[in-house]
């Protein structure tokens, strides 16, 4: 009877936890793991800075990188307001963003993107995507890739380039790039750019 | 036989060494050592067993697998097979390219549902590239309602906020005013089909694919880091739904494999203008430049073939499109076909 007793209380739990792992580990198709991957990012938050008090922004960027990220976008920005929180991307998720051009910021130490949509002030709508490309060398790597043989060059963080409806720069480990929606907030690129190059280490 | 009876174990003999042992730990014996080891293999065999039923009894309950309808026409002897337009106006290129077709009724019967599927993947507007010229949508949409056409319906799977990439694009505004019904797809509503391909055996389908009686191919010719190029065929990653990156380890081969699950009627290029760089994304419009074309074509193959030369590219220097001839889905040679250059 006890022998019994011991026998039920082993197998039922493991057969419940080898259901559920076989469940989740089973053959996927595409994809009914996700139904709607392609719209939904890993990961989301930002809002507050964060890193340890007292450290310099190039020590908690080693330290703890994903909240040196989104503390890179936290609000306030002046002059602009966040139609919503920033979403980050890993490695895997950033197809789910930009879908075949992600290999080749893979390929050249992608670490994490944080996307991010606002709006100047006057209603002008854009993107600012900030890649953390891990190190100095990667984000220059992936500028230079990327760089419009004829592009108008920018003094902004390492080095930078100003296109129609769009702005590119790097500043030490972080690639970014902003996307104007209109001529109102095409003004505003540069503006914002300076912005967070400031708060880049 | 067990201790208790065994007859050369008197019971006096027996309550003693129970005494002298009290408070100390039970020494087992040899055969109860084997009792407790075979007791506890059952319990492990009737876990995995009782694991396994389970989970089969979740797999049984899935949906069975789909199988996509082929919406091709069979068309006449001597029938245009690719009709290109070239001029300022996008619309009447579209119109010039689909007369030379033998126009949209020969391919769209009064009552029917059809799909309109441009690339609407991105948070971008008309002028960056990076979706289908919304108002070429429009016009195929016009031409279907005035068909007879029971429902249009005008979709894609985004990669970027569907919302967003819908109203953005022009498209969602487009469609509607023009008498389609935008279908956004959400976290639902797609469908479990086999793709029986090299790389994918079974995909997600979002439902319209899979309901509708005709099918229109709309794609956006475009530079592409991984690809080189995305027309015709990559334009059906659109379709499905999940996580991109498993599309992306064999993307050649996923993409020809998507090509032969999809057979659509009619296949309508935008190179009205072109994305040359930073693409599937773009976003500067230094990257684009106007070609003021529009391609119509019932082979993707041959399509893209031609869409290369926009990109700079030869048809041979795409991985896809050869996989693609190899599963027999068209032909690289465009120029053998039935062409019409207006």
């Amino acid at each position: 009877m006890r022998s019994t007793l011991f026998a039920l209380l082993v197998a039922v739990p493991t057969a419940l936890v080898t259901f559920l792992v076989a469940r989740g580990t089973g053959p996927c198709r595409v994809d009914p793991c996700s139904p709607l991957g392609a719209t939904t990012p890993p990961t989301a938050g930002a809002g507050r800075a964060e890193g340890t008090p007292g450290a310099t922004p190039a020590a908690n960027a080693a330290k703890d990188p994903d909240a040196a990220l989104k503390a890179l976008l936290a609000p306030p920005l002046a002059g602009f307001t966040l139609k919503a929180e920033a979403a980050l991307y890993d490695q895997k998720g950033l197809f789910d963003y930009i879908d075949g051009a992600a290999p080749v910021f893979i390929e050249r130490g992608f670490r994490k993107l944080a996307a991010l949509e606002l709006k100047t002030t006057a209603g002008g709508e854009l993107a600012a995507d900030v890649y953390d490309m891990g190190i100095t060398e990667n984000a220059l790597a992936i500028f230079t890739f990327e760089k419009p043989p004829a592009a108008q060059v920018l003094a902004l963080g390492d080095a930078g380039h100003q296109g129609r409806l769009a702005v590119v720069f790097y500043r030490g480990r972080y690639y970014v790039k902003l996307t104007a929606f209109d001529a109102g907030a095409e003004a505003a690129l540069v503006d914002l750019g300076r912005l967070l190059a400031s708060r880049m280490p | 036989m067990t201790r208790k009876n065994n007859p050369d174990l008197p019971l006096a003999d027996a309550l003693q060494r129970a005494a002298d042992n009290a408070g100390k730990p039970r020494a087992y014996t040899r055969r109860e050592i084997t009792s407790k080891i075979a007791q506890t293999s059952v319990a492990a065999l009737a876990t995995l067993g009782l694991g396994t039923w389970l989970y089969d009894r979740e797999t049984a309950r899935a949906e069975p697998l789909i199988k996509m309808r082929d919406h091709r026409i069979a068309r006449p002897a001597g029938a245009v097979d690719m009709a290109i337009a070239r001029g300022p106006d996008a619309v009447e290129n579209v119109r010039k390219a689909l007369k030379a077709m033998g126009g949209l009724e020969t391919f769209i019967k009064p009552g029917e549902r059809v799909v309109v599927k441009p690339n609407v993947g991105w948070n971008r507007l008309p002028e960056q590239a990076a979706n289908t010229n919304p108002e070429l949508v429009a016009e195929v949409v016009r031409q279907c309602v005035t068909l007879g056409a029971k429902e249009v319906w005008v979709t894609d799977v985004s990669v970027n906020k569907v919302e967003q990439c819908f109203a953005r694009s022009g498209i969602e505004a487009a469609a509607k005013a023009a008498g389609a019904k935008v279908v956004l797809p959400g976290s639902t509503g797609f469908r479990a089909v086999a793709v029986g391909g090299r790389v994918l055996q079974t995909a997600e389908v979002f439902w319209p694919f899979v309901d509708a009686d005709k099918i229109i191919n709309m794609p956006i010719v475009k530079h592409h880091g991984l690809t080189n190029a995305t027309m015709s065929l990559k334009n059906w990653y659109g379709v499905i739904g999940g996580h991109r990156v498993r599309l992306h380890q064999e993307i050649d081969q996923s993409i020809a494999d998507l090509a032969a699950m999809m057979k659509p009627t009619l296949t309508i290029l935008d190179a009205t203008r072109v994305l040359l760089a930073n693409g599937p994304t773009g976003g500067s419009l230094d990257d684009v430049k106007r070609f003021d074309t529009v391609a119509v074509g019932v082979d993707e193959v041959a399509l893209d073939a031609f869409g290369a030369g926009f990109l700079n590219r030869s048809p041979s220097e795409l991985g896809f499109l050869a996989r693609a001839v190899a599963a027999g889905i068209g032909t690289l040679d465009y120029k053998s076909l039935k062409r019409v250059e207006l």
